[in-house]
């Protein structure tokens, strides 16, 4: 388990430096309704990410149907929680959907880019968080 | 019926079609969660190996089911084909 808590912790670490990176940006450029609306998103994406992860590490365990349900139970309890994000963003007016939606993103972005850097050449460094052989 | 009765029945119809984005997203991570436990099952040592490679692909699957969640909710409660009614 040791393998996936290093691949956890280098996605997190990574996507909360991007977040705060285009957070500032925002912040600078922007109101703070966007900001903040990207803040929510971004928050929240990261608490997801650390929900997926715990639930896939304990669904290894179990036979595979057990696992098949456990996964999509959980799955159904994370969606509730993006749920409840989306319709506070909608109902509050110091709360931008769009820049929700983007802080949403942000988690895929660098799971994308890190599997993109693993076919570059000479990168063995980011092979290891993906388990894949790179070029 | 009204127009706007008709843009209103038409966006609760078509929130229901785009919800069942995320209910695809959700079976489909949960077919790869049993195969991952089959395949650990079958080799232990690559258990992190496994499970790595699950993460990262069922994070990228679950933003595509999120957006047919953001889809329904804006036909729902921010519809802005009201808007084009006059």
């Amino acid at each position: 388990m040791k393998a996936l808590r290093k691949t956890r912790l280098f996605v997190l670490k990574w996507t909360a430096l991007l977040d705060f990176c285009i957070l500032l940006l925002l912040f600078v450029l922007s109101s703070y309704k966007i900001a903040f609306g990207f803040f929510v998103g971004s928050v929240m994406s990261l608490i997801n990410f650390q929900l997926l992860s715990t639930s896939l590490q304990k669904a290894v365990e179990f036979s595979p149907i057990k696992a098949g349900i456990y996964v999509f139970v959980q799955y159904i309890i994370r969606y509730m929680l993006w749920f409840a994000v989306f319709y506070i963003a909608l109902q509050r007016n110091d709360v931008n959907l769009l820049t929700t939606v983007m802080g949403m993103l942000t988690v895929k972005l660098v799971v994308l880019t890190i599997n993109a850097l693993n076919y570059w050449p000479n990168s063995q460094k980011y092979s290891e968080f993906t388990g894949k052989e790179g070029n | 019926m009204s127009d706007q009765a008709l843009v209103l029945a038409a966006s609760a119809i078509g929130a229901g079609l785009a919800m069942i984005a995320g209910i695809g997203a959700g079976i489909g991570q949960g077919f790869a969660a049993g195969k991952g436990a089959e395949a650990v099952g079958k080799q232990p040592e690559a258990q992190g190996v496994i499970t790595r490679t699950m993460l990262l692909g069922a994070a990228v699957a679950e933003t595509t089911g999120i957006y047919g969640l953001v889809v329904a909710l804006i036909l729902l409660f921010a519809n802005p084909l009201l808007g084009l009614l006059g």
